[in-house]
């Protein structure tokens, strides 16, 4: 991603450039939503964040100051629409779709192949991979779990983790190699089984 | 080992160029490396709709807050399906949906009418679908797009609008999880409408 780019699409946004805004959202929507299906493990709900999110980038561009890295200013958005999510969530019903099929997180295996170029062993072996990884990262705690997200889709640095999260420097690193830890070994133990 | 020194290795992480001794060097490449170990997620992800599709998708699932102004607007012009519209959400707000029909009958949509005070002179007869397409057609016309361009005349609202929007807000604020139901049920009328 050339910076350039970046620059010339954030200074197109903040004139009111809706293709200058849309360049940008195609530059992010892959990660942006690769955070939002881990961190929620529903497809709709990413999608709406998705959306959610650049409705939030739209109003509020005009506040990023472009001193900082600007993925690291979107995922920080991303991650406080996902933390509100989570906690709604937490103290409401969860809403009953009428077609429970079209929230079911279970993709047939052909669509949650993501790589077409890999040869069909190593598509199914990746699936696989992905999805105890997966089950393993719910057995965290909230936090941890979204700082490794961010870590991961969001490439944030670890000072902007810690600003996130409101939390001393080492302890966002802390949290993050010992959960990390925590899911090798659980990996390893289903290994073993 | 020495306890770790996480806000040093951190600073290296983050770019900094600072001397680490032996230990700390383990531990740097043992976190390098369990870095790597997330990689598989990010494969075999569900392929994600077409950014088009995203800037275009109903306003009902995009930009919920956003259709609350549309419905007033357009109930207080006085159109039928879009006074059904308006009258439906207030139903979402007020009652649950009934999952074992998707039909909703004119009296239905007349007694909340009454109920609610808004002045709805048109009798109709509304079928799900008729409403998914109608529906569609004006979902076109809040996008994405608009979205970041807001038009002048959304920027302004009267009164009258200011009352009844007002109202429906509370009702937004009292029953989110109904309205969330509400955003998954039009997505599903929609798909019904879209291939009728």
């Amino acid at each position: 991603m050339e910076y350039e780019s970046v620059r010339d699409w954030i200074v197109g946004m903040k004139a009111g450039d809706a293709k200058a805004a849309q360049k940008l959202f195609e530059a992010y929507a892959p990660r942006l939503y690769g955070y939002f299906y881990r961190a929620t493990r529903n497809h709709h709900q990413a999608e709406d964040l998705l959306g959610e999110t650049m409705l939030r980038i739209s109003s509020t561009i005009h506040r990023y100051d472009e001193s900082g890295r600007f993925e690291q200013w979107l995922f920080r958005i991303a991650a406080n629409l996902v933390r509100d999510r989570i906690r709604r969530f937490k103290t409401r019903p969860t809403p009953i779709s009428l077609s429970p099929d079209k929230d079911s997180d279970d993709m047939p295996l052909s669509a949650r192949i993501a790589d077409k170029a890999d040869a069909p062993d190593d598509r199914i072996i990746k699936s696989e991979r992905a999805t105890q990884l997966n089950e393993a990262l719910e057995q965290l705690d909230d936090t941890t779990r979204q700082m490794i997200l961010l870590r991961h889709f969001g490439q944030m640095s670890y000072k902007a983790i810690a600003e996130t999260f409101d939390c001393p420097l080492g302890t966002a690193l802390a949290r993050v190699h010992r959960g990390i830890k925590q899911l090798r070994g659980l990996l390893e133990s289903k290994d073993l089984q | 080992m020495t306890e770790i020194n996480y806000n040093k290795l951190a600073r290296v992480l983050d770019g900094e160029s600072i001397p680490l001794d032996a230990d700390e060097l383990v531990v740097l490449a043992d976190i390098r490396s369990s870095e790597e170990f997330l990689a598989p997620l990010s494969a075999a992800l569900p392929q994600i709709a077409h950014l088009d599709h995203l800037m275009h998708k109903p306003m009902a699932m995009i930009s919920r807050k956003r259709f609350l102004p549309r419905c007033v607007r357009a109930l207080l012009t006085s159109s039928s399906v879009a006074a059904a519209i308006a009258i439906f959400f207030l139903t979402m707000s007020v009652a649950k949906i009934d999952s074992t029909t998707r039909e909703i009958s004119a009296e239905q949509l007349w007694a909340v009418g009454f109920e609610s005070g808004l002045d709805v002179n048109e009798e109709f007869d509304i079928r799900l679908d008729q409403l998914a397409s109608e529906l569609q057609d004006q979902s076109r016309e809040i996008t994405l797009d608009e979205a970041i361009r807001p038009s002048p005349e959304e920027m302004t609202l009267d009164s009258g609008i200011d009352s009844i929007e007002s109202q429906l807000q509370e009702a937004w604020t009292e029953d989110e999880s109904a309205l969330d139901g509400l955003g998954v049920f039009f997505e599903d009328t929609l798909s019904q409408g879209s291939t009728s």
